[in-house]
């Protein structure tokens, strides 16, 4: 059976073109796919388990999932704070059951951008965000800027069927019709194929946006280098920019996480804003987990806040930097955690990991990655857009619904065990209540 | 017009797809409905169907990795 229009759930370019072909439920053949997203539909059997794991004194056994469930339910009454992490590779529909369960227990709940565009969300809740779709980007864009962020590498299709190549309604050509202009701090494979390359010193990102706005907005530059780069080349750079018909910058880690964070996100932010005095321009995050954008948008839209939200006084609160998950486990907040569709301890600072150690937690997985390895408690998954169906944002903010390929009837998916914990905790609202009134009442 | 064979290093190759779209040979509304005459996508790894290739020379260019040759 060959199944068309497959959404690929690996980055956040979520391409919808693959064609896949099925025999006896298995996948023989990923067509459109690059190598990271032929990968995942390839190798989806790999690291994956069939029941969940519970661990009781450095003992592990193998329980069905009503018996998790239940044994999730308990870890989770026993607590006073629990902290939820992770959603950026799962459903909108489970991110919804998760923000449940926070409320519920008054929890905080925080997704992936917290450690990756966290800095651009807060910078865009400053300045605003001048962005558009991809389809903007492929029909119009004649200047491509990628900033900090390698997608030969992270994206490998971004380029050909969104921005440099792909033949759009404006940019008839192709390639032909645009230029491609990289900064980073090395020569990526990205920068290998750009009409101009910009290397920066590390850190420097901030100095070198502001003397790009200042000689947009009129001033002189004395210095003959600004941040490692030649001050000619950073004129030649501006004309490109205010010569073009329409410019989008695209930028990433390389940015968000330098020195400055959210401050070089509002300038570079701006200096987006002072393009538009010129020309029509735009920009955009790279985002990397393919529903990390939903993982905001769900947030956004029930909380009112993107990440970080905490509800610990019973209506959410925002404050990165106090209420994100790195922070409160740094501080020893939690009690107790779950963890969906993420691996915390793979990444996080060692201060955090130790807290996490030290405290019982649930893991809700498709894989059994390291986090999984020292939960209390493992509740393996359906892969969403393998085995079963779910809506995701693509990075432009745009919903996609992705689709089921081959059927998966061992196990529930993400949604399905956050909506099971989540009913078991309403049968013991009044132990949750009585423990607030409690808590209020000291 | 001579035809030239195209060799495709599979270690190299990461799928990113800017050959087959920078290929002035090939036919993009083919390739959007599925039917994949020349060059595919196939696993994450460019393979060519059959012998097309005039030696423009532009999916050289915009090969990130060098993972193509052009051969006789």
């Amino acid at each position: 059976m060959i199944i068309t229009d497959v959404v690929c759930p690996f980055c956040g370019c979520l391409c919808d073109d693959l064609v896949i072909e099925v025999e006896n439920d298995e996948i023989k053949t990923v067509r459109n796919a690059c190598k990271l997203g032929a990968s995942k539909f390839l190798k989806h059997k790999k690291n994956r388990k069939k029941k969940p794991i519970i661990r009781e004194n450095g003992n592990e056994k193998e329980v069905d999932f009503d018996e998790a469930y239940d044994y999730a339910v308990k870890l989770l009454l026993n607590s006073t704070r629990c902290l939820i992490y992770g959603l950026s590779n799962t459903s909108n529909e489970a991110i919804e059951y998760a923000v449940k369960i926070a409320e519920l227990l008054r929890g905080y709940i925080d997704n992936t951008s917290t450690v990756c565009h966290g800095p651009s969300v807060v910078s865009y809740q400053t300045v605003g965000y001048p962005s558009c779709t991809l389809g903007d980007v492929k029909n119009r864009a004649d200047l491509i800027i990628y900033w900090g962020c390698n997608p030969l590498n992270a994206h490998p299709r971004h380029l050909s069927r969104y921005s440099l190549y792909p033949r759009g309604l404006f940019t008839e050509r192709g390639f032909l019709d645009r230029k491609l202009i990289v900064i980073d701090v090395r020569e990526t494979d990205t920068a290998k194929i750009a009409t101009k390359f910009l290397r920066i010193e590390p850190n420097k990102d901030y100095e070198l946006i502001s003397a790009m706005r200042a000689i947009l907005n009129g001033l002189e530059i004395k210095q003959e280098k600004i941040a490692g780069v030649r001050i000619e080349e950073i004129y030649e750079v501006i004309d490109m920019m205010k010569s073009c018909k329409f410019g989008i910058l695209f930028f990433g880690m390389g940015l968000t996480q330098t020195y400055g964070r959210d401050r070089t996100i509002d300038n570079a932010i701006s200096l987006v804003i002072d393009l538009n005095k010129y020309t029509k321009f735009s920009i955009m995050m790279m985002r990397g987990h393919y529903n990390v954008t939903g993982a905001n948008q769900v947030l956004a839209w029930l909380t009112g806040f993107p990440y970080a939200v905490d509800f610990s006084r019973g209506y959410p609160r925002y404050n990165p930097g106090e209420t994100s998950a790195v922070d409160v486990l740094a501080r020893r907040e939690v009690d107790s955690a779950i963890i969906v569709a993420a691996d915390p301890i793979s990444n996080f600072p060692r201060e955090s990991i130790k807290h996490l150690l030290s405290i019982p937690y649930i893991n809700i997985d498709p894989f059994y990655n390291l986090s999984a390895r020292y939960a209390k408690i493992y509740i393996p998954t359906k892969i969403v857009g393998i085995e079963v169906e779910g809506t995701a944002y693509r990075m432009d903010n745009i919903p996609i619904r992705l689709r089921k390929v081959i059927e998966n009837n061992e196990l529930p998916s993400d949604e399905e065990v956050l909506k099971n914990i989540y009913e078991r905790l309403i049968e013991n609202e009044d132990i949750i209540e009585k423990r607030y009134c409690v808590r209020s009442a000291e | 017009m001579k035809i030239y064979n195209l060799y495709i290093d599979e270690e190299k190759c990461i799928g990113c797809g800017n050959c087959i779209i920078s290929c002035p040979e090939i036919d993009l509304e083919e390739v959007e409905k599925g039917l994949f005459t020349k060059l595919e996508l196939r696993n994450g790894i460019i393979e060519v169907k059959r012998k097309f290739c005039t030696g423009c020379g532009n999916c050289l260019k915009f090969c990130p990795r060098g993972a193509i040759k052009i051969g006789d």
